[in-house]
């Protein structure tokens, strides 16, 4: 009598260190010329639900300083926002948050 | 010249017949742009790309530079992770850009003048923004610095140069127009 094994497969596990996953994580867009004030702003509205005001204050920060960190929080949901922020055509970066901004 | 105006939910569009054809010709160009690099062993389009859709190949960052601001790195201060992280989304990525294109086009394919559900004129903002970004890195301009120079120097550009700069300026205003008239949309309902 035989005893087939079960296939499994094999989920790949994403090792990462505890700290790393409690470390804070930040979404950061930055300046580009193509990108109009208009449609940032109507971006950080739509996509975070942020306010008129804090939607165009966060635009100009872009606009003025290069850049602008738009959500903190863990690394997937940073990297979810990162991947939304690219699919608008927002230049965005998902980074640890060095608590250097 | 376009014109955009609300209309209920709706927003239309209504195009020249030149303008109408150009759009169709550059989104067509966008279009082959994301779905060019199928895979080239199998010869099958990317969309059909099953081993790409899980996340199971390492997708090579693009060379070409426009494609590469459509699909960025998730950290161009983290090579690593950056790769890894391309891996497992870029396929989404590219999916969705590939999309909004195909509604931009079947929408110019209806004729000159163009209703737009609300969730077809995000597409067409999308798509516009997009092929504003192609164009850009076209016409080299990666800083303001760059694109205040091409406007006061517009005599210097060749001729498929300012062509292009005009082309440019047209979509910027079709979607800085899409937006705001989105944005007074959501602002009027504040004020109810």
């Amino acid at each position: 009598m035989s005893n087939p094994t079960t296939p499994v497969l094999e989920p790949e596990v994403d090792v990462r260190p505890a700290e790393d996953l409690a470390k804070p994580w930040k979404t950061v867009v930055f300046n580009d010329p193509v990108n109009l004030m208009s449609y940032v702003s109507f971006v950080f509205q739509s996509y975070f639900g942020y306010s008129e005001d804090k939607a165009h204050a966060l635009m100009l920060e872009v606009h003025e300083n290069g850049r602008s960190v738009v959500a903190t929080g863990g690394r997937e949901a940073m990297e979810r926002d990162t991947q939304a922020m690219h699919e608008y055509g927002l230049w965005a970066a998902c980074q640890p948050d060095s608590g250097s901004d | 010249m376009a014109a955009i105006d609300a209309r209920g939910d709706d927003v239309v569009l209504r195009l020249e017949d030149n303008e109408r054809s150009l759009m169709l010709t550059v989104f067509t160009d966008l279009s082959a742009l994301l779905n060019e690099d199928g895979d080239e062993e199998t010869d099958r389009p990317d969309s059909e790309n099953w081993e790409a859709r899980l996340g199971l190949v390492d997708r090579p960052r693009p060379v070409d530079p426009a494609l590469l601001r459509l699909l960025p790195d998730v950290d161009p201060d983290d090579e690593e992770r950056s790769a890894e992280f391309r891996r497992l989304t870029e396929f989404d990525l590219k999916q969705a850009k590939a999309h909004n294109v195909r509604i931009v086009l079947l929408g110019l394919s209806k004729g000159n003048d163009i209703t737009l559900t609300h969730d077809e004129v995000l597409a067409w903002m999308k798509g516009l923004n997009d092929l504003r970004l192609v164009l850009a890195v076209r016409l080299g301009i990666d800083t303001e610095e760059a694109q205040e120079e091409k406007y006061a120097h517009r005599e210097d550009l060749s001729e498929s140069e300012d062509l292009t700069l005009t082309l440019y300026d047209f979509l910027t205003w079709i979607q800085d127009r899409l937006t705001t008239t989105l944005l007074s949309r959501t602002q009027g309902d504040d004020d109810e």
